[in-house]
């Protein structure tokens, strides 16, 4: 993918350009990674251990009886439904998806799709009102979850069409 | 929240194994369970901290307000009250564009204090009608460098074709349209309009 060379190439130069110590400023910001990813291991491994008891339950495949199209596996709708709920647990589901289809399968880049294209919708609402204590919100999670719902179909319409 | 989900996965799936029978495999599927987190961990926080160095510089070289000019006009008309609050627009296109740049760990914060900005201008304890859109463009993520999926999808051994990467850019914006839309409609159908 040469986005991901060129898109580090444009941020160095703007660094360089505007007189910046980048490897310091690489550092500086690798060590606040560290910490984010310290708090980060006991979140995925209580999330993995959730969602594989979960996955592996059999649940699968009930839902495979009444869901018989080779796309869309119950796996994806599975993920659909905790992506605006929870973050990590949406991206534990698609890295099963990855396991059991494999990434470049239509079913792994649907995926894909879904965790690139939306947010954790009740999170952000609950975090961004709650930073100014407003806890009426009106529809805010109505929409919210109504485009979550609508970019779904539209990630397996476009899968579908273009990949 | 986290907490009911965690505990409808783990009282579902323990109880659905016990009527299919797989529940004699779970032992094993739950000791496994702390070596696969390791594995999917180790993935995820090695590009955390790689990403974090990359955007640090970024973020230390100010192109998010520098840029974020360009998002002003755009803003204003999908916000109009913006046009009298100059600081919150500031900080709104900062975030929106450290959005749109895939710099989550900067948009965050600034999305936050545009909410406080955006609460100086509020009268009372209801949401203002800004508010709810601007809440709703951060919930939808739109975004430029989907950096996190072509990474994970290139630990796992597989490529991001371009027609996929340019479908995901296509779809986030297109789910954020969809999210102004239906904020439109939603005002017009509730007796309690937000101000």
């Amino acid at each position: 993918m040469i986005i991901i060379p060129l898109y580090i190439l444009v941020i160095i130069l703007i660094g360089t350009f505007r007189k910046i110590d980048c490897f310091d400023t690489f550092m500086e910001g690798s060590k606040k990674g560290l910490h984010t990813v310290y708090l980060l291991f006991p979140t995925i491994i209580g999330i993995v251990f959730a969602v594989n008891v979960f996955v592996e339950s059999g649940i699968i495949e009930i839902l495979k009886i009444f869901i018989r199209n080779p796309v869309i596996v119950p796996e994806l709708l599975i993920q659909a439904f905790l992506r605006p709920i929870s973050a990590n647990s949406a991206l534990i589901m698609m890295n099963n998806i990855y396991h059991v289809y494999s990434p470049n399968s239509l079913t792994g880049q649907i995926s894909s799709l879904i965790q690139g294209c939306s947010d954790t919708t009740i999170y952000v609402i609950t975090i961004y009102f709650g930073s100014v204590k407003i806890s009426e919100t009106s529809y805010t999670l109505w929409v919210g979850l109504l485009t979550d719902l609508i970019t779904f179909i539209l990630a397996i319409i476009l899968g579908n069409l273009f990949l | 929240m986290m907490n009911k989900v965690w505990i409808f996965l783990v009282i579902c799936g323990l109880s659905i194994s016990f009527f299919t029978g797989n529940i004699k495999d779970m032992g094993a599927i739950i000791i496994n369970s702390t070596q696969k987190a390791f594995d999917v961990f180790l993935n995820i926080s090695l590009m955390i901290v790689f990403w974090n160095g990359i955007f640090e510089i970024a973020i230390k070289s100010d192109i998010i307000h520098y840029i974020g000019i360009l998002l002003k006009k755009p803003l204003c008309f999908i916000m109009p009250s913006l046009k009298k609050d100059s600081e919150s627009l500031e900080l709104i296109s900062a975030n929106i564009l450290a959005n749109f740049l895939g710099l989550g760990s900067a948009a965050t914060p600034l999305g936050i204090k545009a909410m406080e900005s955006l609460q100086k201008k509020n009268l009372g304890q209801r949401s203002s009608r800004s508010m709810i859109i601007f809440v709703l463009l951060n919930a939808s993520a739109p975004t430029l460098f989907p950096t996190t999926i072509i990474g994970l999808r290139t630990l796992n051994n597989a490529s991001t074709s371009i027609n996929l990467f340019v479908l995901m850019i296509f779809l986030s914006l297109l789910s954020c349209t969809i999210g102004i839309l239906l904020e439109k409609i939603f005002y017009h159908l509730v007796k309690e309009k937000p101000l």
